[in-house]
């Protein structure tokens, strides 16, 4: 399986990783830190930093023993024909759900805080035809648009960096408020924000670098988006207190609403637009890793003849939940496809590959 | 390129004829019987394409004194051709060539005696600049590449002809600087080129959209110059000119998009100066097609980004307006567009005279009829302003008709409406490529070298050479 | 490519045949620019709202209306108003909110519910005053002098927190913020009709969401200096008495930072105390005696300043705790540092009595151009 694509720089990778991690968990996670981890909100994201690096580390092993393949490749090998196209298509699926995740989650923000009288199809499709058309590039092409969107964080951080002038330290204190054991149990509500690294499994193959080079910068990558959590976390904790947290489903807006600069008086309305762009990119690293997938599936060449059908089923799953009851189901059922994608079956391949015993040479 | 020919005939008479018949008769073909030492022979040629004096001088003079000298000995024109093939003899004719027939002989000389009628050469009137030298292309090829070897001195300059043009062929030259210029790149040019299969190839635009690498795309993928420094500075760039003989416009291939950013003449002025004035171009391409998309967005949806007092403001420019900012945006659009159409055709003097009416008259009146708003007019006006920066006429164009498309979605979806179209616009940019050089260069791949030489101007003695390898 | 193309097309023309949903257009709205609220007397919400009327041609100015209506809440209030006044009247650009002082009295969080809930209110910048008696009537005013109405409040609240009489600005984020926060209390410019003019009277004490207790404009500039802030100026004027230095001093602590020291701390028995010292730097404006200001009387007169300020900021601080109203956060500290303490607490009722150690030192660093 000849890769027809060129191959991404390590810089690229870079920017990449931190675009498909960062998403619109970020919005919410104070508040749902607030809930069970209180002040030492600041210490569950380190440790699920940790956590994500870990898995990647894992990611990283079962790669190593089978260098050129993706994701898919291995499982067609480890799995056998019958056995490996069903793991295919399990992650084809995970992809396409965790995609929708997202884009619903999106555009729900959106809606509450700017558009609220616009229907939910019409946003829904916006960013669905705007993941399209990235998605179906090939990966250089995607690679370039990431970079060129990470000029937005600078945006990004400088407006929540102003809404330290408000912050209070005290509102943070005390750190262990909740005890350690629901600092770690809050990890739960934070791993799912920080997904997005598994795309690493798709492009691995398609980095110009070592293999330890590759390591070393998806953990730099893991170890940037973490940090920002970490201020992003930490900031909210230090201006809004617990008690006005519990009221706050998204402290992150609800802090930059109250900017003022001189010539805007509402920097959340500039904030959002800037934000969906970040998003689109973590949808269409999904969209991406599903169309390859399918591409795998149906032994073509290019994933782009897959792409539209990818986000057409991702369009029809973000229509159907309705009530804020359903739509909770689909985090959760994506939470738990998570754990069984991410968690379960990689583990079990590494496993499996171990079992291989020689290391598998590169073949066509 | 016709493939026919046709042998000659040993007869005067029958290899004039055929010659008339193939030109269908036409009036100023002129045939002088001439005899040469005794045989008939005559001499034939389109009265409209040769030089009488040429032919006077290299031709029938040494003619005259023929003393026991062969033909080809006494012809001192600069090319000289036996040939036994009318059908490249009548090409020759179009080429203002003149043929020598013999009766009796097969073989006929074709003798170059074109006629030049050229303008001289002056600088070229959208591409003036405040200092530099001041000459530009003409019509005649030969002319151009004198003036691009003029610059560029060295024996590295290559160039190369190719034709085009089925039923009318036209000579294109293509130039390069050997060690400067990427192998693929030329192979890849060169194909192109002989690929192209049209009967007639008019004008170097046709050239142009028959070898993009996205005819669909509103980007241009040439840059067009008509300026032989600005040519040369390419060349050594690393960049590939197209020169087509009858159009004094040379194409530089591959193009990327900042490269309509800038002009050669930026190294005209010192750094500072340059970088500040590249920084403000680049400030341009926000405002000259985002400026009327953000006013509209915040009008329409956002009004509460705006401060107080500007709030006031602007509510009370609008109130008066009977229906909604896009309308209102588009009617004035469509206003500048008539008058700057208007404006290319009219001549130099009543072409003022249009700017004040269009400007004072039909501006302020509008206003004050109610009909537009003035801070759409400003708007508007500095987004003209803004468009006009931009050195190259293709890009303006094309940012221009990319405004339209932004404004509805400004109008439809508010700031996300912008902001999906910028996405649209920026994906489209980054998968763009020209000649295998990615579009969005040096944004999109991020190359820090490539940088100093985009958003400002770094001193000459810090920019080192372009990486020319293959950029991802 | 053509297919997409064609996708693109219909989704964008159903969007526009549709019509757009969001659309405002910013010529149609009528904004408030000022609102006020007061407590009718079947415990209803009454709204008197001063609408800024677009002009009618670019050079004039805005007009203003006064409107009023009668609703349970503030929402609803809102809408009734709405079936009176032209146009959609919408709070956009809300600049200052009035309370009257019975609705302050009722609580105030149900009323200021919908200016945190509601994603177009502003809560940045709008200014939060209490009114003793009716914000109707201070709305009512319509116009002073040249100002309109809420032209008028913000620029005297602006004024009076450059002059140090409340300060920071309070403004809506910050009363959310202690509104929600067991362990900080707020307060807010306090104004009053006299006659036909709206003057300052202080600040307003509240505890929780009930107004409990006020200062006077004197005592307003202690408490902020207390805080540790100061606005550009303040200015006291105080009466020495102290042998030959005979008179009335009037000086300014605003321009040099206020140094302040706050430290809370617990006793064995879980009593709390604080220690809340702070260092002025004057500067001398008028000084009505004959004595000349030389240094050995400046030490004097420092001594002097000090102990009236020192009595002049425990009266404060005795004030803010008989209103129990704990503005300097000391509760927050407790929850941040002490927390096992802070939760067997009712600091409701402990706060009262904890113990405040306040110290106020005064030195004058100039006199001005003359002795």
């Amino acid at each position: 399986m000849a890769q027809t694509e060129k191959k991404i720089s390590a810089r690229q990778l870079f920017l990449f990783i931190i675009q498909a991690q960062i998403g619109v968990g970020v919005l919410s996670i104070p508040y749902k830190l607030n809930e069970t981890a209180r002040g030492g909100a600041g210490i569950t994201v380190l440790i699920t930093g940790a956590i994500t690096q870990l898995i990647i580390l894992m990611f990283w092993l079962l790669l190593r023993k089978f260098p050129g393949l993706n994701l898919f490749q291995i499982c067609l090998r480890l799995g056998g024909r019958v056995f490996g196209k069903l793991l295919i298509a399990g992650y084809i699926g995970y992809f396409v759900l965790l995609g929708a995740n997202i884009m619903l989650s999106a555009v729900g923000v959106l809606q509450r805080w700017m558009m609220n009288a616009t229907p939910t199809w019409i946003l829904l499709g916006l960013f669905s035809i705007m993941t399209y058309y990235l998605a179906k590039e090939k990966l250089t092409v995607m690679a370039r648009f990431y970079t060129l969107s990470s000029a937005l964080f600078i945006p990004l951080i400088i407006f929540v960096s102003y809404g330290l002038t408000q912050a209070r330290l005290e509102y943070m204190f005390p750190l262990m408020e909740a005890g350690i054991w629901n600092i770690l149990k809050a990890t739960k509500d934070t791993t799912i924000s920080m997904y997005g690294f598994e795309v690493i499994l798709i492009i691995f193959p398609l980095i110009d670098a070592s293999d330890k080079k590759k390591l070393m910068i998806i953990s730099m990558s893991n170890l940037f988006v973490t940090l920002f959590y970490v201020f992003v976390v930490s900031t909210c904790l230090m201006v809004f207190s617990s008690e006005q947290l519990r009221l706050i489903p998204e402290p992150v807006l609800y802090l930059v609403k109250s900017l003022n600069f001189y010539i805007v008086d509402r920097a959340d309305v500039l904030f959002l637009p800037i934000w969906s762009i970040t998003l689109v990119c973590s949808i269409t690293s999904y969209a991406y890793a599903a169309s390859v997938g399918l591409a795998q599936l149906f032994k073509r060449k290019s994933h782009g003849v897959f792409t539209p059908y990818v986000n057409a089923v991702i369009f029809f799953i973000t229509l159907l939940p309705a009530t804020p009851l359903a739509i909770r189901r689909l985090d959760v059922s994506a939470e738990y496809a998570a754990y069984l994608f991410i968690f379960i079956l990689p583990f079990a391949m590494v496993i499996g590959s171990k079992l291989f015993k020689k290391k598998v040479e590169r073949s066509a | 390129m016709n493939e026919s020919s046709q042998h000659a005939f040993f007869s005067l008479e029958q290899n004039t004829k055929y010659i008339q018949k193939a030109l269908f008769d036409t009036h100023d073909l002129k045939i002088k019987h001439h005899p040469y030492k005794d045989t008939q022979g005559a001499l034939i040629y389109l009265e409209s394409l040769v030089d009488p004096a040429l032919i006077e001088r290299n031709i029938l003079a040494p003619m005259s004194f023929a003393e026991g000298k062969s033909l080809s000995e006494l012809f001192t024109t600069l090319r000289m051709e036996r040939s036994n093939d009318l059908e490249k003899g009548i090409q020759g004719l179009m080429q203002g060539s003149c043929l020598y027939v013999l009766d009796g002989d097969d073989e006929f000389y074709a003798l170059t005696t074109p006629a030049k009628y050229e303008r001289s050469i002056t600088e070229p009137e959208n591409e003036a600049i405040v200092r530099g030298p001041h000459n530009g292309f003409i019509e005649n090829l030969t002319v151009n590449l004198h003036l691009v070897r003029q610059h560029i001195g060295t024996p590295d300059l290559t160039v190369r002809y190719h034709t085009v043009g089925n039923t009318v062929p036209r000579k294109v030259a293509m130039l390069y600087v050997q060690n400067l210029c990427d192998n693929e790149l030329v192979q890849k040019v060169e194909r192109r080129l002989s690929e192209i299969s049209l009967d007639t190839v008019m004008s170097a635009g046709f050239i142009q959209e028959l070898m993009e690498d996205n005819p669909f795309s509103i980007f241009p993928q040439h840059v067009n110059t008509e300026r032989p420094d600005h040519t040369s500075a390419y060349l050594v760039d690393g960049h590939i000119a197209l020169i087509l003989e009858g159009d004094p416009t040379a194409l530089i291939v591959p193009a990327c998009f900042f490269t309509f950013y800038q002009t050669p003449d930026d190294y005209n002025n010192r750094w500072m100066i340059a970088s500040f004035i590249r920084f403000i171009r680049l400030i341009s391409f926000i405002t000259a097609f985002q400026l009327p998309a953000i006013y509209i967005a915040t009008v329409s949806f956002h009004s509460n980004v705006l401060p107080i007092q500007l709030f006031f403001t602007v509510q009370g420019s609008l109130t008066r307006v009977p229906y909604p900012p896009i309308v209102e945006a588009m009617i004035l659009e469509l206003i500048f567009e008539l008058l700057r159409e208007a404006g290319l055709r009219l001549p130099s003097r009543v072409g003022q005279t249009i700017g004040i009416v269009g400007g004072l008259v039909i501006g302020d009146a509008i206003v004050k009829a109610g009909l537009v708003s003035y801070t759409m007019t400003i708007v508007v006006a500095l987004t003209a302003i803004s468009s006009f920066l931009i050195p190259s006429n293709e890009m303006s164009s094309s940012l221009r008709i990319l405004r339209f498309p932004l404004m509805i979605a400004a109008a439809l979806f508010g700031y996300i409406g912008i902001a999906f179209g910028l996405t649209l616009l920026f994906v489209h940019l980054c998968k763009l490529e020209s000649f295998g050089k990615p579009y969005f260069y040096p944004i999109a791949p991020l190359k820090f070298q490539g940088l100093k030489d985009t958003f400002s101007r770094f001193p000459v003695w810090n920019i080192r050479k372009k990486a020319q390898g293959n950029d991802n | 490519m053509k297919r997409s193309v064609a996708v693109l097309g219909a989704v964008l023309s159903t969007a526009m045949l549709a019509g757009c949903w969001d659309r405002e257009y910013l010529k149609d709205l009528n904004l408030a620019y000022s609102v006020g609220f007061d407590l009718t007397k079947d415990k209803k919400i009454k709204e008197t709202v001063e609408l800024i009327i677009p002009p009618e041609s670019e050079q004039s100015g805005t007009k203003n209306e006064i409107h009023s209506a009668v609703g349970p809440t503030t929402r609803g209030s809102s809408n009734e108003l709405r079936a009176r006044v032209r146009g959609n009247m919408r709070v956009l650009k809300n600049g200052v909110q009035v309370i009257g002082k019975d609705l302050a009295l009722n609580g105030l969080k149900p009323p200021m519910d919908v200016n945190f809930r509601d994603p177009d209110n502003p809560s940045s910048n709008v200014r939060l005053i209490i009114t003793d008696g009716e914000a109707s009537e201070i709305i009512g005013q319509k116009e002073v002098g040249e100002l309109k109405i809420g032209e008028f409040l913000v620029q005297k609240i602006e004024s009076l927190e450059k002059m140090s009489l409340f300060y920071p600005p309070e403004t809506m984020d910050k009363v959310f913020k202690a509104l929600k926060d067991p362990g900080q209390d707020f307060a807010l410019p306090y104004i009053g009709l006299e006659g036909k003019e709206i003057v300052a009277k202080g600040v307003a004490l509240f505890h929780d969401q009930y107004f409990t207790g006020e200062l006077n404009t004197e005592d307003s500039i202690m408490l902020v200096l207390l805080k540790g802030r100061s606005g550009d100026n303040a200015r006291l004027t105080k009466k020495i008495d102290d042998g030959p230095l005979r008179g009335n001093i009037s000086f300014n602590v605003g321009k040099k930072k206020v140094k302040r020291t706050f430290k809370v701390m617990v006793g064995k028995n879980g009593e709390v105390h604080v220690q809340l010292n702070i260092k002025l730097k004057g500067l001398i404006e008028e000084y009505t005696g004959s004595h000349p200001l030389t240094e050995e009387s400046i030490v004097r007169v420092n001594q002097e300043l000090s102990d009236i300020l020192t009595r002049q900021a425990r009266d404060v601080v005795r004030s803010l705790q008989k209103a129990n109203c704990d503005i300097f956060g000391v509760g927050r500290e407790l929850i941040a540092y002490h927390n096992s303490l802070w939760k067997q607490k009712d600091w409701s009722k402990e706060y009262p009595e904890v113990q405040f150690h306040t110290n106020v030192q005064v030195s004058i660093i100039n006199t001005g151009i003359i002795q």
